[in-house]
């Protein structure tokens, strides 16, 4: 949809009295404010849909990057299946064909009393709902010896950009029977298969290319995210199991990675054990993104505590967080749930701006995983608050791929690659 | 975008008597999660055009691939999870889109 159409179709709604939201500019006098901080899956998604139900509020997006990259799809990277710059865009979509002011600048206070935000650029900014979804914070101080320098030598990759490239060169130059050690952090983290899918992509290009390199999954899970069809693949394609297995996966449950010792490659665990590797992959533990915890929107664990019938904060009245950021638990932190959290938001305000009760949420997650180059498993949940409000275990319901014969499982990757294309526009107006 | 915003005017039309908008049921919630995968109406990219079609058509399709009388990879899984009525509710809403997208 261009501008044009998206005022002529707003004209029409508004023309009829059918635009709720104006309901709270006639009070008001003026037009309502929302803003919202973080461009990505979550923040981006949000100011769309705000504007899809709203044509006539003003809707601002605070982002200091002006290009956005994407992690999901990232893992192909790495492997030389795709190149960064299919990941990475820009908000003129949303600016131009859905009238969302881009500031790209951070924020340094909220004050949620006068409902006002400070920028860094020294302005104040005023809004009647704010949004919060800064993504994640790589915490550095939980492994010994790491350091976001030393992530310049031992890349995360969990923020797709540079790190993603670096990782890439460096599993190309990986010695013929080289070791890559796969440093997972424990529950909960963004992206619960990736992980899992970045061994099996690495494996895909070991095969073909350093047939006598290895891949060691050090895990301080006992089990993870489509185990059982992530395990069916490696045996089926990387001799999972076997003396010449091309992944092992090693559960460190009981006796975790602690440290990290730059000199010699080597990671050690709590009771001593050393495993050294050509490339150490440490991804960190996280938590939500440090303007969360600047302003005291997160609790011990790290993470925002919230409602989730309406998303907003527990902590500080009348701010909504969505995406990685929020205590979503069950739900997964993935970019589809920041997604679906995010429409739910959106129609939360919406609804708010025109003094109704928010519905019932219904949200969904899909995670398609590459486990070759052309084959995909998925998981699918929907996800609803139970009797009590809460989202509990009780309200799931979904699963994992069922079908797994080659035909099926290439079928997956195809629509994945398609559903991702599809999710990036839904999110950030590409028209792609 | 012209067919579907004519659509939305023709459906705001037909709603003008009520006192809130279009989309606030309680079925839009779970509209708007198809669009995550059913984006564009034009180029599906290998993934089905879900709006303008057929509402007794798209409901039988999906009411099928919830109860195992067609396969397919991901869709039973994610229509197991709804009710026959949210099924049927949704394929008449996409087959006259409240809002423009």
């Amino acid at each position: 949809m261009n501008r044009r159409q998206f005022l002529k179709a707003s004209l029409a709604s508004s023309l009829l009295g059918l635009n709720a939201c104006a309901n709270w500019q006639i009070r008001s006098q003026q037009k309502a404010h929302v803003v919202i901080i973080g461009g990505g899956f979550g923040g981006a998604t949000a100011a769309r849909y705000l504007r899809l139900y709203c044509p006539e509020i003003r809707i601002s997006l605070i982002e200091p990057k002006t290009v956005y990259t994407a992690c999901p799809g990232s893992n192909r990277v790495i492997t030389g299946l795709a190149e960064l710059a299919s990941l990475s865009f820009g908000y003129q979509g949303l600016n131009q064909a859905y009238d969302i002011d881009i500031l790209p600048t951070r924020v340094t206070a909220i004050d949620a009393v006068s409902k006002r935000l400070q920028l860094q650029t020294g302005d104040h900014l005023r809004y009647d709902h704010l949004i919060l979804a800064p993504g994640i914070h790589l915490r550095w101080d939980t492994i010994e010896g790491y350091s976001e320098i030393l992530s310049q030598q031992f890349p995360h990759a969990w923020q797709a950009g540079p790190q993603t490239l670096l990782l890439r060169d460096q599993i190309t130059a990986l010695p013929d029977n080289g070791t890559v050690l796969i440093c997972p952090p424990a529950d909960p983290y963004r992206c619960p298969p990736g992980p899992y899918e970045r061994a099996s992509l690495i494996a895909h290009w070991l095969k073909r290319h350093k047939p006598r390199a290895k891949i060691l999954i050090l895990d301080p899970k006992r089990s993870f995210s489509k185990q059982a069809l992530f395990e069916q693949a490696w045996r089926q394609h990387y001799a999972y199991g076997s003396e010449n297995a091309l992944i092992e996966w090693h559960s460190l449950a009981d006796n975790p990675i602690q440290a990290i010792d730059p000199k010699s490659h080597t990671v050690m665990t709590e009771f001593g054990d050393k495993f050294q590797g050509d490339v150490i992959n440490l991804i960190p533990p996280q938590t939500a993104g440090q303007i969360a915890i600047e302003t005291g929107l997160t609790d011990q664990s790290g993470w925002c505590p919230i409602n989730p019938l309406t998303s907003q904060s527990l902590l500080i009245p009348g701010v909504h967080v969505i995406g990685d950021a929020g205590h979503y638990a069950p739900i997964p932190k993935s970019a589809f749930a920041a997604n679906s959290e995010a429409k739910h938001c959106a129609l939360s305000i919406s609804l708010m701006l025109q003094d109704q009760d928010p519905t019932d949420p219904v949200w969904f997650n899909t995670c398609y995983s590459a486990i070759t180059d052309d084959q995909a498993i998925s998981v699918s949940h929907v996800y609803r608050l139970d009797s009590e409000h809460r989202l509990s275990q009780a309200s799931i319901m979904g699963g994992v791929s069922s079908r797994t014969d080659a035909d099926s499982l290439k079928q997956e990757a195809v629509f994945g690659q398609a559903a991702y294309r599809h999710l990036l526009d839904d999110c950030f107006a590409l028209n792609i | 975008m012209a067919r579907h915003t004519s659509h939305t005017i023709v459906l705001v039309l037909c709603l003008s008597s009520l006192a809130e908008a279009s989309w606030a049921s309680p079925i839009q919630g779970l509209i708007d999660n198809c669009f995550a995968c059913h984006r564009h109406p034009q180029q599906s990219q290998g993934l089905p055009v879900i709006e303008g079609r057929n509402p007794q058509e798209l409901s039988q399709l999906l009411l099928d691939y919830k109860y195992g009388r067609q396969p397919a990879t991901l869709m039973p899984r994610i229509l197991k999870a709804l009710s026959d009525s949210e099924i049927q509710a949704i394929a008449l809403s996409l087959s006259q889109p409240a809002i423009p997208r």
